[in-house]
C-alpha cells in the first residue's frame, strides 16, 4: 500500500463497521426478507390497537366456533342490536376473534422473547467478559458455574423457576428463561474476550496507561459485538419458543390475554371439529422463530468474512 | 553518566518460566539514556530485544514472565517498584512505546480520531471530549496526516500502512512523554514510507527532546537514528558504544558477523557475492548456560570461554564481552568466498 492511499477511494470503501455490516447484509436475500418479517411482526404488536379489527377478550355470542373467512350476525356484550361481523381466521369456543387474539398475542411473544435476551445477554455478557479477561480462578469459577447451568434441561428449569412463583405473568415468564438462558452467551463473548485480549491494540491501550477495566470495557467489549450479536438474534427465537412452550403448559401470561402457546393449548380438545383454532397460532411461532433465525444466520454470514455464500 | 541520564537499566533479568525450563530471555543487561537521546538496541529475533522493552513497561504477563531482579530507573524512580496504578500513571504519559504492526496497534472498532482523544483521556479524565478531539486532530497534523479533520473520522482500515504508522505515533506523544520505545517501528512498511516515518521520528525527537529506545534488527535505521547502540544476542548485551565506533570498529565478533552479513551499496548481482552469513542458530532461550552463549558460532572461540565473559571497557564508551576480541580489531571472520562459479546457469 503506498502512503498517500486515500480512505473515499473507487466509490467509498464503506467507512465503519455498520456500514460494512449493511453492506453485505444487502445481499443475502433470505437474510433480508427474514428481517422484513421480524419487523412486520413487530409492526403488529406495536399497532395492535389498530391492526386487530376486534378486541382480544370480545366476545360475540353467537359467533361460538366459527371458521375462517366466515361472516355472522353476532352480538357482542353491550351491544344494541345484533350485527354482522366477519372473521378473517375464525373464532374460538369463546366466541372471539382468532385474528384479534394473534396480533395481541403476538406483543407477548416478543416482549418475552427481547426481555429474557435481554436478561441473558446482561447476565452472558458480564460472566463471559470477567471470566476471559482475567482468567485464573475468577475463568474456573464462573465456568463452573456456567456449565452447571447449561447442564440442566433449560426448559424444566424454566418450569420449575415459573411453577414456584403463586402466579405466573409475563415477568416471571422473561425472567425464568432470561436466568436459564444465558450460558450460550457467556461462552461466545468468553471466547471473543480470549482471542481478544492477545491482539497488540490491547497491549497498545495498556502500553497507553489504560487501567485493566477501562481496557475490558472500551477495548475489548466493543470488539465483541458482532458474534454476540448473531447469538442475542438466535436467542430471541429460542426463548419466543420458549415463552410458547410455558403457556402452552399454562405457565406463561394467563386468560384472558391471549398468548400463542396458550391458544394452542386451547385448540388441543378441538382440533378434529376447528382446525383453525390450532393451526394459525402455531404458524406464528413458526414464522417468527424461523425469521429470528434465519435473520440471525444472515448477520453470522456477514459479519464473518471468511464465510463467503453463493 | 548516570547524573544525567533520564532511563537507567540495570542488571535487568526477565526469565519465561516455561514447561521446557526456565528461559532467561533477558539476563543481566544494563544500559543507560540521557533526555532527547537515541539508542539503539540491535540483535536477532529472539535475543530479547522486546521482552527487554516490555519489561522496562512492565506489559509482560506475569507469569509466565517474571523480572527476576534488576532496576528500571526512570526520572529518579525505580519503575519496578512501583504500584500497578502509578505505573499505569507513567505509561502513555512518560514512557510510551509503538509497535512494529500499526495494523494490529489500532482498534478496528474505533475511529482514528476516537483513539487519539481517548489516549489524552485516558490521562486527562477531566478534560472535555470536544477538547480531546481538537488536541487529537492537532497531533494528527503534527505527525503530517493530511487533512487531519476529515481523517480523524476514518477507520484504521482505510489507512495505508504509513499512516497507521503516523497515527500510533500521534496517540503515544498526545500526553508529550519524555521517552518513546519504539519496538521494530518500521519492519512491516515498505522501504520508502520506513524513511519517512524515521524521518517523522527524528523530527519529533529534535522539537520536543524526545529519548528514543529504538528496538530494531536492521542496522541500517541504526546508523542512521541512533547517537549510541547496544549489540544484544542470546539475552545479553555483548557490546554497546557510540554507534559510529560500532560500525568502524566493531569488537565483539558476533557484531563484526552482522556487519559482514549486510549487503555492500553498490555491489552489483554480477559481482555474485553471496551475502556472508554466521553459521549456526541462536540457542534456544531455555538452553542458556554460563558460558559465552556466542561460543558455538564463534571463530574466535577457546578455551576461556566457557566462562561467561563480562562487559569490558575497550577505551572511552566502548565496551564489549568477549576474552579474544583486541582493541585495534582483529578480523574475526575470513573474507566470504565468491561464489560465481558454481551458478554458472544464471550468467547473462
Amino acid at each position: 500500500m503506498s502512503e498517500p492511499a486515500r480512505g473515499g477511494i473507487a466509490g467509498g470503501l464503506p467507512a465503519g463497521p455498520w456500514q460494512m455490516l449493511w453492506r453485505r447484509m444487502k445481499r443475502n436475500r433470505l437474510a433480508l426478507a427474514a428481517f422484513g418479517v421480524v419487523v412486520l411482526i413487530a409492526v403488529l404488536a406495536l399497532g395492535a390497537e389498530v391492526v386487530a379489527p376486534y378486541g382480544y377478550q370480545d366476545q360475540f355470542r353467537g359467533g361460538e366456533q366459527q371458521a375462517p373467512n366466515s361472516t355472522k350476525l353476532t352480538r357482542r356484550p353491550g351491544d344494541e342490536a345484533p350485527a354482522e361481523r366477519y372473521f378473517l381466521l375464525g373464532t374460538d369456543a369463546n366466541a372471539r376473534d382468532v385474528f384479534s387474539r394473534i396480533v395481541y398475542g403476538a406483543r407477548v411473544s416478543l416482549a418475552v422473547g427481547l426481555l429474557a435476551t435481554l436478561v441473558s445477554l446482561a447476565i452472558g455478557l458480564v460472566v463471559g467478559l470477567l471470566s476471559g479477561f482475567y482468567g485464573g480462578w475468577i475463568d474456573a469459577c464462573l465456568m463452573r458455574f456456567t456449565d452447571t447451568v447449561f447442564a440442566f434441561p433449560s426448559v424444566l428449569l424454566a418450569v420449575a423457576i415459573t411453577a414456584t412463583v403463586d402466579k405466573p405473568s409475563l415477568e416471571v415468564v422473561f425472567l425464568a428463561l432470561g436466568l436459564v438462558g444465558w450460558t450460550g452467551i457467556a461462552r461466545v463473548v468468553r471466547s471473543q474476550v480470549l482471542t481478544i485480549k492477545t491482539q497488540d491494540f490491547v497491549v497498545a491501550s495498556r502500553a497507553l496507561g489504560a487501567r485493566g477495566f477501562h481496557v475490558l470495557v472500551r477495548q475489548i467489549m466493543p470488539n465483541c459485538w458482532g458474534p454476540v450479536i448473531v447469538v442475542t438474534t438466535l436467542a430471541i427465537g429460542g426463548n419466543i419458543l420458549g415463552e410458547a412452550g410455558l403457556s402452552f403448559l399454562g405457565l406463561g401470561v394467563q386468560e384472558p390475554y391471549p398468548s400463542w402457546g396458550g391458544m394452542l393449548a386451547d385448540a388441543q380438545e378441538r382440533y378434529k371439529d376447528a382446525w383453525w383454532l390450532g393451526v394459525f397460532p402455531g404458524l406464528m411461532i413458526v414464522v417468527t422463530v424461523l425469521a429470528f433465525n434465519l435473520f440471525g444466520d444472515g448477520l453470522r454470514d456477514a459479519l464473518d468474512p471468511r464465510h463467503t455464500r453463493k | 553518566m548516570s547524573e544525567e541520564s533520564l532511563l537507567e537499566v540495570r542488571n535487568l533479568r526477565t526469565y519465561f518460566h516455561t514447561d521446557a525450563g526456565v528461559a532467561r530471555a533477558v539476563d543481566d543487561i544494563s544500559f543507560s539514556i540521557g533526555a532527547g537521546q537515541c539508542l539503539a538496541l540491535v540483535g536477532e529475533s529472539g535475543c530479547g530485544k522486546s521482552v527487554t522493552s516490555l519489561s522496562i513497561m512492565r506489559l509482560l504477563q506475569e507469569p509466565p514472565a517474571r523480572v527476576a531482579g534488576g532496576e528500571v530507573r526512570f526520572a529518579g524512580r525505580d519503575l519496578l517498584k512501583l504500584e500497578p496504578d502509578e505505573m499505569c500513571k507513567v505509561r502513555g504519559a512518560e514512557i510510551s512505546m509503538i509497535f512494529q504492526e500499526p495494523q494490529a496497534a489500532l482498534n478496528p472498532v474505533f475511529t482514528i480520531g476516537d483513539q487519539v482523544a481517548e489516549a489524552y483521556l485516558v490521562h486527562h479524565p477531566e478534560a472535555r471530549a470536544k477538547d480531546a478531539m481538537d488536541r487529537a486532530v492537532d497531533a494528527l497534523r503534527s505527525v503530517g496526516i493530511p487533512d487531519p479533520g476529515r481523517r480523524a473520522l476514518d477507520y484504521p482500515h482505510q489507512l495505508s500502512g504509513g499512516m497507521k504508522q503516523r497515527v500510533c505515533i500521534a496517540i503515544a506523544l498526545i500526553c508529550e512523554p519524555k521517552l518513546l520505545v519504539a519496538d521494530e517501528p518500521t519492519t512491516a512498511l515498505d522501504v520508502t514510507i520506513q524513511a519517512q516515518i524515521l524521518d517523522l521520528l527524528r523530527d519529533m525527537q529534535q522539537k520536543r527532546g524526545l529519548a528514543l529506545l529504538l528496538i530494531t534488527h536492521d542496522l541500517g535505521i541504526v546508523a542512521e537514528m541512533a547517537e549510541r547502540t547496544c549489540v544484544m544476542y542470546a539475552g545479553k548485551i555483548v557490546e554497546s558504544a557510540p554507534t559510529s565506533e560500532i560500525f568502524a570498529r566493531p569488537l565483539h565478533p558476533y557484531t563484526q558477523g552482522l556487519l559482514r552479513a549486510r549487503p555492500e551499496p553498490g555491489s552489483s548481482l554480477r559481482d555474485r557475492r553471496r551475502l556472508a552469513v554466521i553459521p549456526g542458530m541462536v540457542p534456544a532461550a531455555t538452553q542458556f548456560k554460563d558460558d559465552c552463549r556466542f561460543r558455538p558460532r564463534c571463530p574466535l572461540a577457546g578455551d576461556l570461554c566457557h566462562e561467561e565473559p563480562k562487559l569490558e571497557a575497550f577505551g572511552g564508551e566502548h565496551r564489549a564481552a568477549c576474552w579474544y576480541t583486541r582493541r585495534e580489531g582483529i578480523a574475526a571472520w575470513a573474507e566470504p568466498a565468491r561464489t560465481g562459479n558454481n551458478q554458472g546457469g544464471a550468467d547473462v
